[in-house]
């Protein structure tokens, strides 16, 4: 029995390495079926107007996910997402992690619902090889993800009109192929990353909190410090001026008197 | 009397072959491709000759001015090899021949279809290299040539593409990433004997100083303020005393 303990842990170690060792070598275990993501996806957001009506699972002939409206297929006589288009359709719910069997998707665009929760920060391990991410003009709320910067080849990314909040992450300057990026309408603050002051095809508008070029200039005192400078001004002023009148009121005294007893 | 009528015959004649000829140009390249492709399943079987244009041909569609705008058969079992004719189809949109068992090499050209805005030659058995000539294809949106035996770099010409797929051949040398090149991910050149980069860290982020400058700026110049207040208002009561 003693004997047993030592050498499972042993076992236990080596397999304990390994699955590290693969871990920084295999990006995603995760078998692509593209089917599986649709179904994911058909089941997780509620559509009220029947637009995924023709999303029908029953015929499974080679390539039939490739009529499906919003879907489009890398060929069409295989199964495998390159684009999936869904604007404008009243879709409520979270961004499904269903997404994840579209392994080979390039483009998503989700805009014009409305779609609740965060920006997934698994959402670059789910499609690596997104192209296109547009989530604009939905109820999104939380943070930008840093890890968006791990979706490298991300061409486009389209934030706007959604609620999110906390300050534009610095990773994102990492996205070397970044050209069109927009996250207008939020509630985001804090400095813009400097990497986007040189391009043009960047959207900061309509974050009262956001500073820094192409906005107004970083370390302008908001209205907030400046009510507190101006009353500790005042306080300042206030406690100096009752400290001389005290000392003039007690030493002034003194030397009143003194001239007198002269 | 006789001799004017046997002139007009003639001419009557003369001219319906002109036209004929003229009018079946196109039909003459799609013929062209029929003669070099095998057809088991005679799908092919409807392209006439003697037609005055194509346009009534199974798998093919025309525009309102009877010139080819797409050819479709795809997927069906043809084998034999491409022809240089197709390029004179001047009018070409869509050229579907994908999941063939075509050989050969692909036309330079097909370069001269300057309204190609489809090229779907995947799934055939072609050799060679990818025309370089493509490049003057300025509405050409798919290239989708996976899955044949293409040899060559990647021409680095091609500009206009949305959707890229070459993957599944023996191409070589770098993928490119410059232009609209940045557009594609390695699923459109896998399975190849490219270069593939390794995958490049992002860069450290740049110190943002500005957030943190403000928070200091700000605290400096309340002690400041409060500091000036103080030697200010307390200036003349030290002076009285």
């Amino acid at each position: 029995m003693k004997g047993s303990c030592p050498s499972s842990l042993k076992i236990f170690r080596f397999v304990l390495l390994t699955r590290m060792l693969f871990a920084g070598h295999v990006s995603s275990t995760i078998t692509e079926d593209d089917i599986k993501c649709l179904k994911g996806i058909k089941n997780s957001l509620n559509e009220p107007d029947g637009k995924l009506s023709n999303w029908s699972f029953n015929n499974n002939s080679a390539g039939f996910i490739c009529n499906f409206a919003g879907v489009e297929c890398w060929t069409e006589r295989e199964d495998r997402l390159l684009g999936l288009e869904l604007r404008d359709m009243k879709l409520s719910g979270q961004l499904p992690q269903s997404l994840q069997y579209c392994q080979s998707l390039q483009t998503l665009d989700l805009s014009a619902n409305r779609l609740s929760g965060t920006v997934p920060a698994q959402i670059c391990s789910w499609l690596p090889y997104l192209v296109t991410l547009d989530l604009s003009s939905n109820d999104l709320s939380g943070s930008i993800p840093s890890e968006l910067s791990n979706c490298a080849y991300l061409n486009n990314l389209v934030l706007s009109n959604n609620r999110l909040t906390g300050s534009i992450p610095e990773q994102l300057s990492g996205l070397l192929r970044l050209k069109r990026f927009s996250v207008a309408n939020n509630d985001l603050k804090g400095a813009i990353p400097l990497s986007f002051e040189n391009n043009s095809k960047v959207d900061f508008a309509g974050n009262s909190g956001l500073c820094g070029p192409p906005l107004g200039k970083c370390g302008n005192l908001s209205r907030k410090s400046l009510e507190i400078i101006i009353a500790a001004g005042v306080c300042g002023a206030v406690f100096s001026i009752l400290s001389g009148f005290g000392y003039f009121w007690c030493c002034g005294r003194k030397t009143k008197s003194y001239p007198q007893a002269r | 009397m006789e001799r004017l009528i046997s002139v007009c015959l003639w001419l009557i004649l003369a001219l319906h072959l002109v036209l004929r000829v003229a009018g079946n140009a196109e039909g003459d390249a799609l013929n062209a491709l029929k003669n070099n492709l095998t057809d088991p399943n005679n799908l092919l079987q409807d392209w006439d000759p003697t037609d005055t244009n194509p346009c009534q041909w199974y798998n093919i569609t025309c525009n309102s001015e009877n010139s080819v705008t797409r050819i479709d058969p795809g997927n069906a079992n043809l084998s034999g090899k491409l022809v240089p004719d197709l390029g004179m189809l001047s009018n070409l949109q869509y050229l579907e021949l994908y999941s063939n068992n075509i050989s050969g090499e692909i036309p330079e050209e097909i370069g001269n279809l300057t309204n190609l805005v489809s090229l779907d030659l995947y799934l055939n058995v072609l050799t060679g290299h990818i025309p370089a000539t493509l490049g003057n294809l300025r509405k050409l949106r798919f290239l989708r040539l996976n899955n044949n035996s293409l040899t060559g770099q990647i021409p680095m010409a091609l500009t206009t593409i949305d959707t890229l797929d070459v993957s599944n051949n023996q191409l070589e040398g770098d993928i490119p990433v410059n232009g609209s090149f940045s557009l594609f991910q390695p699923i459109s050149f896998r399975n190849n004997r490219l270069n593939y980069p390794p995958f490049a860290p992002p860069p450290p982020p740049m110190p943002s100083t500005a957030s943190t400058s403000s928070g200091n700026s700000a605290v400096g110049a309340i002690v400041g303020v409060v500091a000036v207040s103080v030697v200010l208002f307390s200036a003349p009561a030290i002076i009285f005393a």
